[in-house]
């Protein structure tokens, strides 16, 4: 009963490996360290994206506080670093549980609220979030922590985050991936469509939506230690600014929401145009550049850039979700 | 007995939308829900699904006090309904949109395939038999209006539902569609499926329906079986009066 | 004695700047509760405000609160441009999406205002800086009091033209029921128009007499926007009255734990304000299920 592979999801599964063996052999043959670390922050968005996706594109409750989790797991890492001397890899673990946690409990009192009565409070639990970890001293204030040093030679300090980077991107990028196959990611996508009409239907969806929003903050938690270790310090810039919020939904936009290739489209454009960028013109003229195209898209495209390809072919652009559903049920229908 | 409206009061600013109705449905059959515009119908059927909350009387299925419970809750219970405009997913396609509806909410549930389980193949079976099989990788959104309101029909039924609450299922479509979607009805209520119909179209009624409720500003205004119901002069004056 | 000495002189403190978040804040709650959408740059408007208000003050050497007259309608100028050219064209379509714009229009003024006025903190002076008079044994800092007075001019001038003008009438009737005001001859876009602007204008009183109180910095809108959004929450979406009443609790609240805690715990006192009412009582103090002003 197994189905035949349909011609375009073989291509996807094809260039999404070959994709995967390069970035494997990057480091191999590419040492220059600006252009690793310019790949980590590819990898440390792509797990932003991709998490904040499975509340926010599937099922359309946009997050503006997402750095909320990131910074948490920053800063759990560094503290469990420094303090307890916890072995790296289980500080990042822990700063994705501990980010869950937080998800948890904020999740369940924000997801009652509307569309964007929910952005508006993830908003306000970002700052809030931020103010603490400014004004409360175990924190270290405006300062920070520090976290220990890395041990390794100058030269190849980068490939482990490199690695770790990859590693996590690639995971959150997979777990997405199935989740979206699943009861969960068609109720989720249900709830995006028409909540009351989900509901209706039999789904629980303060359920699905807590979930969502608890795996969404694990992968960010766990990611925000990563690079927590990576730069070596943790503050309240470096951990909660609300440049990631925003990167992260001009992202989330530019590739489309609610897929899974989306997020890797824009963060791969945004990283490069943001970097090409800081070298011509200064960081606030950027800002106000992305401000523009944000209200532009709000206002024009809604469907991110990949919604431009559909409006001239007048295909339908889907993840690679449910395409196989046709030849399960009805090989004779083909 | 299936369902068992008690004594439901429900009030929004001072006016009383449904006023001390009581009824019961019978197990297993039509039963027609109409009243003209405004008597408390759909404000009903929000009540007994759990999209509105009561302020008193009590509402039972099977030996259980449903009222308060949330409408998922009240759909894993088996009680299902439509909406009056439709509501699908519209961005979904059809296939997907037949996949929603559950009954089950567990964990372990939720991160199963929706594909296993036989799913796909009722899902198709069911688009079949009103002919939306062709259309089953489109975009919900591009269905007509009356195809829209099968396809809402289909999904009511995905779930095995014991009691199906149809709100005015026949509005705005033609007389052909109207046929077939009252063929479908007895189909399904001949397997045992109960349903409670709201609707203004009398024939509709009169022809399906085995026992009628008529509401009229909020109260029960009589009850019985369509016959009798046709000849009260209450329930007359009610649609002709307003 | 003495406590009650105290704890008036904070209550005082905290009235003083609740009157200014009531400014500030009741013209948010004008565009939620009539043209009912989420426009979260307003606070970022307040700043800009502060920063016009500032120039104004030290290039034409006017008084901050005369400056006020100019800084006002030139920002409702800008109030105009953003509902002709966000609002009116996403009337129609998901509220999220002029909810994205105005984050973009954010990010576009924060860092506009941060190119022309340097993100360092900044601050209005005045002749009434620093000084402070007694009145029943309590103690008021000038700038405060008569930042307050404005505020309580300005509030009250608000409340009569809500009621007593025919405009005023149209915009508490298309806040109500904005079908029925239409059928009723209402121009409901005109009113959105006037309702931006004044809200815009709000902003800038807002921002002015915030600046003369404390010292600002571009980046300074988003505390102000969770504070403000506490006070609409717990006021009831859309009501004025709702807003300066919560708006005079909050900045008790901010004052009172000042003192006790701490400065830093203010805006988190105000959040868990806003997340109690959330949780608790949704529709706040003086809301009901229909927004009403």
């Amino acid at each position: 009963m197994i189905a035949k592979d349909s011609d375009p999801l073989k291509h996807w599964a094809l260039l999404a490996f070959i994709l995967f063996l390069g970035l494997l052999l990057f480091p191999i043959f590419i040492r220059d360290r600006y252009l690793l670390h310019v790949m980590i922050i590819i990898f440390v968005y792509i797990t932003l994206v991709e998490s904040w996706n499975l509340p926010g594109g599937y099922a359309g409750y946009i997050s503006f506080g997402h750095v909320l989790f990131f910074g948490i797991g920053g800063y759990t890492t560094a503290m469990l670093l420094t303090f307890w001397k916890v072995p790296a890899i289980a500080t990042y673990f822990l700063g994705g549980i501990f980010s869950a946690l937080v998800a948890l409990v904020f999740g369940y009192i924000s997801l009652r609220l509307r569309g964007p009565y929910f952005a508006i409070a993830t908003l306000a639990m970002a700052t809030i979030g931020r103010y603490i970890f400014l004004n409360f001293d175990i924190f270290g204030g405006a300062e920070g922590l520090l976290l220990p040093v890395s041990p390794w030679a100058l030269e190849f300090e980068k490939i482990p985050y490199y690695y770790g980077a990859l590693s996590i991107a690639t995971l959150t990028t997979f777990t997405i991936y199935v989740i979206a196959k699943t009861r969960l990611g068609i109720g989720l996508m249900a709830i995006r469509e028409n909540e009351e009409k989900a509901e209706g239907l039999g789904i629980n969806t303060t359920r699905h939506k807590v979930i969502a929003f608890i795996i969404s903050a694990f992968f960010s938690g766990m990611i925000g230690g990563l690079f927590a270790s990576y730069l070596e310090y943790v503050n309240p810039d470096s951990c909660f600014s609300i440049l990631y919020s925003v990167n992260i939904l001009l992202m989330a936009i530019l590739g489309g929401l609610g897929t899974v290739t989306g997020p890797v489209i824009g963060v791969s454009i945004i990283v490069v145009a943001s970097e090409i960028l800081s070298f011509t013109v200064g960081h606030q003229v950027r800002l106000v550049l992305y401000g523009f195209i944000l209200v532009i898209f709000a206002i024009f495209l809604p469907g991110g850039l990949l919604s431009i390809k559909e409006r001239i072919h007048g295909i339908k652009q889907r993840g690679f979700i449910l395409r196989e559903s046709k030849e399960m049920a009805a090989p004779h229908l083909k | 007995m299936s369902l068992e409206v008690k004594g439901v009061v429900k009030g929004f600013g001072g006016i009383r939308a449904v006023d001390s109705v009581s009824f019961q449905t019978t197990k297993g059959a039509i039963t027609g829900l109409i009243g003209p515009n405004g008597s408390g119908k759909t404000t009903l059927f929000n009540l007994v699904t759990g999209f509105l909350p009561i302020d008193e009387g009590e509402i039972w299925h099977k030996g259980r006090r449903i009222d308060g419970l949330k409408p998922h809750q009240v759909v894993e219970l088996g009680i299902i309904r439509t909406f009056q405009i439709t509501r699908i997913f519209p961005k979904l396609t059809v296939l997907e949109n037949m996949l929603v509806p559950t009954r089950d909410n567990s964990l372990w549930h939720l991160v199963s395939n929706p594909k296993k389980g036989g799913r796909p193949e009722k899902a198709l079976r069911l688009l079949e038999s009103i002919g939306l099989a062709t259309y089953m990788d489109d975009p919900a959104a591009s269905l007509s209006y009356g195809q829209s309101k099968l396809l809402e029909l289909a999904l009511s039924f995905m779930v095995e539902a014991e009691i199906v609450l149809l709100d005015e299922p026949s509005s705005g479509i033609n007389p052909s569609l109207q046929a077939s979607i009252n063929q479908w009805i007895k189909e399904e209520n001949s397997q045992g499926k109960e349903f409670f119909i709201i609707e203004h179209n009398m024939d509709v009624i009169m022809s399906l329906c085995h026992h009628i409720v008529v509401l009229h500003h909020g109260q029960k205004l009589a009850e019985g079986k369509p016959s009798v119901i046709q000849q009260n002069d209450q329930v007359l004056e009610a649609y002709l009066g307003d | 004695m003495g406590i009650f000495h105290t704890l008036g002189q904070i209550v005082i403190n905290g009235i003083l700047l609740g009157g200014v978040y009531a400014v500030m804040a009741s013209g948010l709650s004008l565009i939620f509760g009539v043209v009912r959408v989420l426009q979260i740059s307003h606070t970022m408007l307040i700043i800009l405000g502060c920063y016009v208000s500032y120039t104004i003050t030290t290039k034409l050497s006017l008084d901050p609160f005369l400056s006020i007259l100019i800084t006002a309608p030139l920002l409702s100028l800008l109030g105009f441009v953003l509902y002709r050219f966000i609002v009116a064209p996403l009337k129609n379509g998901p509220p999220v999406a002029v909810l994205l714009a105005f984050f973009g229009v954010i990010l576009i003024l924060e860092n506009i205002v941060g190119i022309i006025w340097t993100t360092n903190y900044t601050a209005i002076y005045s002749v009434y800086q620093g000084k402070s008079f007694t009145l029943y044994g309590f103690s008021f800092s000038l700038s405060r009091a008569m930042a307050f007075t404005v505020a309580s001019v300005v509030m009250s001038a608000l409340l009569l033209f809500l009621k007593k003008t025919e405009t005023g009438r149209a915009i508490r009737a298309v806040s109500q029921d904005r079908d029925t005001a239409q059928v009723l001859g209402v121009d409901v876009d005109r009113i959105f128009i006037i309702v931006f602007g004044i809200s815009t204008a709000l902003a800038a009183v807002g921002g002015s007499l915030m600046g003369i109180i404390y010292s600002f910095y571009p980046a300074l809108h988003w505390q102000w926007l969770g504070v403000i959004f506490s006070v609409i929450v717990l006021g009831g979406l859309g009501q004025v009255h709702g807003a300066i009443l919560a708006a005079l609790i909050i900045g008790t609240a901010e004052s009172l734990s000042s003192y006790h805690l701490g400065s830093q715990w203010g805006p988190v006192v105000a959040f868990a304000i806003l997340v109690i009412t959330l949780v608790q009582r949704p529709q706040g103090l003086l809301g009901t299920k229909g927004v009403r002003i």
